[in-house]
């Protein structure tokens, strides 16, 4: 009983000292590191989050924006004169389709932050038919009205700035467009020359 | 109390073994969502990037074979049977694309350009494209159309049948519009630099109105009318030095080369070298005023505009045979190949022709009379596609006259046809450096080409391109097989 007694003991012993001490700090070992390692990753995904919420951000801002007014004012076959251009509106005509109806296309930057765009189809008399096919927003976060900065700047044959905006619908044979917004406290900017490709 | 014990010993020993296996299952857990998030935020990253770069490439393929397809059929004309033009990877570096392509009108075509990145998304471009022969078209490339004598406007019962180009603005008087009683037909019209400013109820009856975009809305236009607000660029040949200098070589090299005309488009024998023989006998005897060479006309050997030039009046020269001969009873003019005039060039009576061939003139030309092809034109396709009479050149039967200043058109036997079958008055293809004058009342069929077309005093003149004359006009007019090519306007979709 005794020698039982004894051996129980001391397997308990060397049991509790050896095997669970050692377990608990291989354990604790391992959970610091894989907790380092998760938090480590954590964050990198946090970062990366941010990142691509950022970039989210700019696109609904600035790159999207720009691209849509790029598309479009690329193919213009004329500035229309009503609306009149400002350096924050311009309204173009198109023929995406080639089937001779023509599109009038406005942008606008609006002191709301946003960037407009309204789409109508045209008769022959340059008139306005239906309901708009395109209405509402293309950009958000724009400063361009409230930093007094403008949106458009009309370019003639020789790249020169046209400065009177009556002269815009027969000159104008390229377009700058020179978009601002805040973005997590930060101002941006983006600038694009877009040619018009159905002038000579 | 033993079996107790061990018990304890053995739950103790199972719960520390179970306490680090739930943390590290709990920690393989936690990574796994960790990871697993990352992973499919990875993939959303990419999947815009992949969409950013498909949209890329299908817009470059698209624009990339509309470019391609254009440029192919400027270097081999169009031929229906090559759309839909396909461009593979191979050809254009990245993407896939499909070229089909749309006659609207003659001479109109809409390609469209169908491009696919890898993963099949797709970019679609249309490009309008002219492609009109030069001598399809009556041109007023410089200074516009003009009508002296009413100041600018476009007036009477005149008619124009045919592409018409025409710079600044197109307007129409007060007496012009009824039907068959004049106006404008067929088209298209392009104005360059202007629009159209005509009245209501005046007849503008063309498919295709082509108005500068920076210009007015046009004014009275037809529902069938389409407005296209893109007008081109001509780039337009001229009678200059150079070209001067080239034809009164080629009329050298012809007065003595055994051969009547031009081989490719004649369709008669030559008959030149069997009834004349050497080409000694050529020298210097076919006309008042010839120099050595038979087809050329002057007294020093320079292009300067020294020779009193030639006179189609009552002076016969020449031998039909030949290329070059002018019989004054019959009033027959032949010319096959170029003929060279250091001077100017004037007709007393009203001319008939044979030939083809060309009268260079360093100098003006004034036409008192008709000048018509013998037997005049024949029946063929006008530009509604419909067959009329007086229409088409036979190919043995086309002079053009190209002039370094003026053409003047001072007499007519009639005109003023107004309807598109009309019987001409004269016919041909005239190209004048400067402008081109009717003081006539004139019905042309072909071409007038020149920066400025100006109508004087009788002004019910008579316009109408012929279908075939582009196709066998003669070798020696500026800017021979030329094309009028233009992309007239650019779309994406």
């Amino acid at each position: 009983m005794r020698r039982w007694t004894s051996s129980v003991r001391n397997v308990l012993v060397r049991d509790d000292r050896g095997i669970s001490l050692a377990e608990l700090m291989i354990t604790i070992s391992l959970t610091l590191i894989v907790l380092a390692a998760a938090w480590a990753f954590a964050g990198a995904l946090r970062k990366g989050q941010d990142v691509s919420d950022r970039e989210a951000a700019l696109a609904n801002a600035l790159g999207n924006p720009v691209a849509r007014m790029q598309e479009i004012v690329l193919q213009n076959n004329a500035i229309d004169k009503n609306p009149a251009p400002t350096p924050w509106l311009v309204a173009v005509r198109t023929d995406q389709d080639l089937n001779d109806v023509l599109e009038q296309h406005t942008f606008a930057a609006t002191s709301a932050g946003t960037i407009t765009e309204l789409g109508y189809n045209l008769d022959s008399g340059g008139n306005r038919t239906g309901a708009p096919f395109v209405t509402g927003d293309i950009g958000t976060d724009n400063t361009n009205v409230g930093d007094g900065a403008p949106l458009f700047t009309y370019l003639d044959a020789a790249g020169a700035k046209i400065t009177n905006m009556d002269e815009v619908p027969t000159k104008a044979k390229a377009i700058r467009i020179s978009i601002r917004a805040t973005v997590a406290e930060r101002t941006l900017t983006d600038t694009s020359t877009v040619q018009f490709r159905n002038r000579d | 109390m033993m079996t107790a014990a061990r018990r304890k010993i053995r739950v103790l020993a199972s719960d520390e073994s179970g306490f680090a296996l739930v943390i590290v299952i709990g920690l393989l857990a936690l990574l796994t969502v960790v990871t697993t998030g990352g992973f499919f935020l990875a993939q959303q990253t990419l999947h815009n990037s992949v969409i950013t770069k498909e949209e890329s490439q299908s817009f470059q393929s698209a624009n990339a074979a509309v470019d391609g397809a254009i440029a192919n059929i400027q270097y081999k004309g169009y031929d229906s049977a090559d759309f839909p033009m396909t461009f593979s990877v191979a050809d254009l570096g990245s993407g896939t694309a499909t070229v089909t392509v749309e006659e609207l009108t003659k001479g109109e075509y809409k390609l469209t350009s169908i491009g696919s990145g890898a993963k099949q998304s797709a970019e679609t471009i249309k490009v309008r494209l002219y492609m009109l022969d030069l001598y399809g078209m009556n041109i007023a490339y410089g200074s516009g159309f003009n009508q002296g004598a009413s100041s600018g406007k476009f007036n009477g019962n005149a008619s124009v049948y045919g592409p018409f180009y025409t710079k600044d603005d197109l307007r129409q008087g007060e007496n012009l519009g009824m039907a068959n009683s004049g106006g404008f037909g067929w088209g298209p019209i392009f104005i360059k630099n202007g629009t159209l400013d005509v009245k209501s109820g005046y007849l503008v009856d063309v498919k295709v109105l082509y108005v500068d975009p920076a210009m007015a809305d046009p004014k009275v236009v037809s529902s069938a009318t389409r407005v296209v607000r893109s007008v081109p660029t001509l780039t337009m040949p001229s009678v200059d030095a150079a070209y001067l200098d080239a034809r009164y070589e080629k009329a050298k090299s012809e007065s003595s080369d055994n051969i009547q005309g031009d081989p490719d488009v004649r369709t008669n024998t030559n008959t030149e070298v069997t009834t004349v023989g050497s080409p000694s006998t050529y020298t210097g005897s076919r006309s008042a005023g010839a120099g050595t060479y038979y087809k050329i006309i002057d007294n020093d050997g320079m292009v300067n505009k020294s020779s009193s030039g030639l006179t189609l009046g009552s002076a016969s020269f020449g031998n039909t045979n030949d290329d070059f001969a002018y019989n004054a009873s019959t009033r027959q003019l032949t010319v096959w190949g170029t003929v060279f005039i250091d001077g100017p060039l004037t007709t007393s009576n009203p001319v008939n022709y044979v030939g083809n061939g060309t009268l260079v003139v360093n100098g003006k030309v004034t036409l008192n009379g008709d000048f018509l092809p013998l037997d005049g034109l024949v029946a063929g396709e006008g530009g509604d596609g419909v067959t009329y009479a007086n229409q088409s050149f036979n190919p043995d039967r086309i002079i053009g006259i190209s002039s370094s200043s003026i053409i003047s058109l001072d007499n007519s036997s009639g005109g003023n046809a107004k309807n598109p079958d009309g019987a001409p008055t004269h016919a041909g293809a005239f190209f004048a450096n400067d402008k081109i004058v009717v003081n006539a009342k004139v019905l042309l069929c072909g071409s007038l080409i020149s920066q400025g077309i100006q109508v004087e005093g009788l002004n019910n003149m008579d316009l109408r391109t012929s279908a075939n004359l582009g196709k066998y006009v003669p070798r020696s007019m500026p800017g021979y097989g030329m094309l009028f090519q233009s992309i007239g306007a650019w779309s994406r979709r």
